[in-house]
């Protein structure tokens, strides 16, 4: 009998997403999956990494299994949980680190980018390209609710603004699970000043160069 | 259906038949007009919204009914830089090399072109950054060495002499704007980025006051092409500028290309007591963005003023892509629906021999304007 221990890391903070743990990867000989803030349909699961093997392994008297180290939340765990477990393999849970408390996963089904091109008193109206099947154009719109944004989100809610709209499941620590729609509206970058003479030295040229009648 | 997989669009005009055709909604509208003798000219450009590639829908449908396009379109005319109204506009322009090529005359300005490269270049989202079209435009223009014209108010832009036309009258192209006072507002208007702003995508401005209003003039034909204009009910700008303009061609057309989706800010009395014949024909594409346009009122009014209008679609619900249960039961829950954004891109095309009068023809949902709301499956023909 091999009984063996196992954690899951959780991970809700997005600053970590996309990161992931390269024995896990070996591990499950998958290519690499895309993160969450990259312009990437389909997979979105965010695992992150940490240090320290996550299964504790105990010799039984038949077998001895080796598990592949490292923080693991999506759903091919499940199936290697599952293989093991048809190999007589026992899965105690491993006492959480602190990190792993309250840091539940999401995976993503369906993905969109909007931008907003209308705000009413409750409402915001936006144009939806489908990161799913890799759109290339914004050809679907909806309606949302302002107050299912965040506070945060909701301060930067303005025409031309751009958001990742995700629906998908969240697991918690506990290995509950739930759909869960989450709007994240993203930070991208400022003009900088260089950016901007760029522009107008463009600007200058374009007009310059084209020869107008 | 796509546009480009309708059947039944038959031959190219004969040289003695003139064409209008409005193709749209989809990324964009367009008005191709066959003057004559073989000649053609684009306005606006248009993308198929239910194609997955990004193609010019006026150069498909030229080549549907035979038509070589770099062979015979000598205009192409860009009524404003909005991406969605001009959507493939650069393939018409790369493609057409022969053509003249004019746009409005207030997108000569620097700190435009400035605009569209700072917003072209910060383009960090899916979906585009907004100005890409004429962004294409504008690098086509600087590396063919082509020619650009600006299109003011009331400028003769482009001439077809009776003996080239096959029917023997002289064809004119006017540009009836921009006025100096649309160029200054226009240009006071632009949203030119200032640093530590955080990137966006660019939005049109309101109103739209860079709309080119083209005049067309077949012998005792005459056609008016409305573009995206909106009333503002100032003297020097909008439409009233336009029709109290002194140096305009005088006539009264008989086919209106109905301006800004047929909106109440895009109507002017004026013109319909002063440029247009009685019941004319009245042309729109639908649009369908948060507000329908044509609304019902918009549709009420129109109707009453002709009873020749029709649309390029309807804009009735286009069919909501099925999702996996999970998100489907989601959006449910949430009570919220992903739609569709453009109804069916469609085609109105009208044909007259001379002497003789209009024939219209409907293709892929395109029908009278009283039926604009109804369903598709519902509209008589």
């Amino acid at each position: 009998m091999t009984i063996s221990s196992v954690a899951f890391q959780k991970s809700q903070d997005t600053a970590t997403r996309g990161q992931r743990d390269p024995q896990l990867s070996a591990a499950l000989s998958e290519p690499e999956l895309s993160p969450f803030y990259e312009d990437q349909p389909r997979d979105t699961t965010a695992i992150s990494g940490a240090p320290g093997p996550d299964y504790n392994v105990l010799e039984g008297e038949r077998e001895r299994k080796t598990v592949p180290a490292g923080h693991a939340q999506n759903t091919r765990v499940a199936d290697e949980r599952e293989r093991l477990r048809r190999q007589d393999v026992i899965l105690l849970p491993h006492e959480p680190s602190f990190e792993s408390i309250d840091r539940p996963s999401f995976v993503a089904i369906q993905e969109w980018e909007g931008h907003v091109i209308d705000v009413a008193d409750t409402t915001f109206l936006a144009r939806l390209t489908d990161l799913n099947v890799g759109a290339e154009r914004a050809e679907e719109e909806v309606q949302l609710l302002i107050s299912d944004l965040s506070d945060d989100d909701r301060a930067m809610l303005a025409v031309g603004r751009v958001f990742r709209w995700a629906i998908g499941y969240q697991r918690s620590p506990g290995g509950s699970k739930r759909r869960v729609s989450q709007i994240v509206f993203r930070r991208l970058p400022q003009w900088t000043r260089k950016e901007l003479d760029l522009a107008l030295a463009e600007g200058r040229a374009i007009v310059r160069e084209i020869q107008w009648d | 259906v796509g546009l480009e997989q309708v059947t039944g669009l038959g031959s190219a005009p004969e040289t003695d038949e003139l064409e209008l055709s409005l193709l749209g909604p989809g990324w964009g509208e367009c008005v191709l007009v066959h003057l004559g003798g073989g000649v053609w000219i684009t306005i606006d450009s248009c993308v198929d919204n239910s194609s997955a590639e990004y193609r010019s829908l006026a150069l498909s449908y030229l080549n549907q009914i035979g038509v070589a396009a770099d062979q015979s379109v000598m205009l192409v005319l860009c009524t404003h830089w909005h991406d969605n109204h001009i959507g493939g506009l650069a393939q018409i322009v790369d493609h057409c090399q022969q053509a003249d090529f004019f746009l409005s005359s207030a997108l000569q300005d620097e700190q435009f072109a400035a605009m569209v490269r700072a917003y072209q270049k910060g383009a960090l989202v899916a979906g585009g950054s907004g100005v890409t079209e004429i962004d294409r435009i504008f690098d086509c223009l600087r590396r063919s060495r082509r020619p650009a014209g600006l299109a003011i108010q009331d400028r003769r832009i482009f001439r077809l002499d009776g003996e080239d036309s096959g029917h023997g009258l002289e064809c004119l192209v006017w540009s009836l704007s921009l006025s100096d006072a649309q160029v200054a507002r226009f240009l006071a208007g632009l949203s030119f980025p200032s640093a530590g702003q955080t990137k966006a995508r660019c939005h049109p401005m309101r109103p739209n006051h860079q709309t080119v209003v083209v005049w067309i003039e077949i012998g005792e034909t005459k056609i008016l092409l409305g573009g995206d204009l909106e009333e503002t009910e100032e003297q020097r700008t909008g439409w009233s500028v336009i029709v109290r303009s002194p140096t305009r061609p005088s006539g009264q057309a008989s086919i209106l290309k109905i301006p800004h989706h047929g909106s109440q800010n895009g109507h002017s009395d004026c013109v319909w007591r002063k440029m247009l014949v009685q019941e004319p024909f009245a042309l729109l594409t639908p649009w369908n963005r948060g507000s329908k346009l044509p609304t019902p009122d918009d549709v009420t009014r129109i109707v009453g003023l002709t009873p020749n209008a029709y649309s390029t679609a309807t804009l009735a619900a286009r069919r909501v892509k099925r999702r996996s249960p999970p998100v489907e039961k989601t959006l449910r829950e949430l009570g919220v629906n992903v739609r569709p954004s453009e109804p069916r891109t469609g085609l109105l095309r009208m044909r007259k021999r001379r002497p003789g009068s209009w024939r219209l023809e409907c293709f892929n949902g395109a029908c009278h304007l009283s039926e604009v709301h109804s369903q598709p499956d519902r509209i008589s023909r």
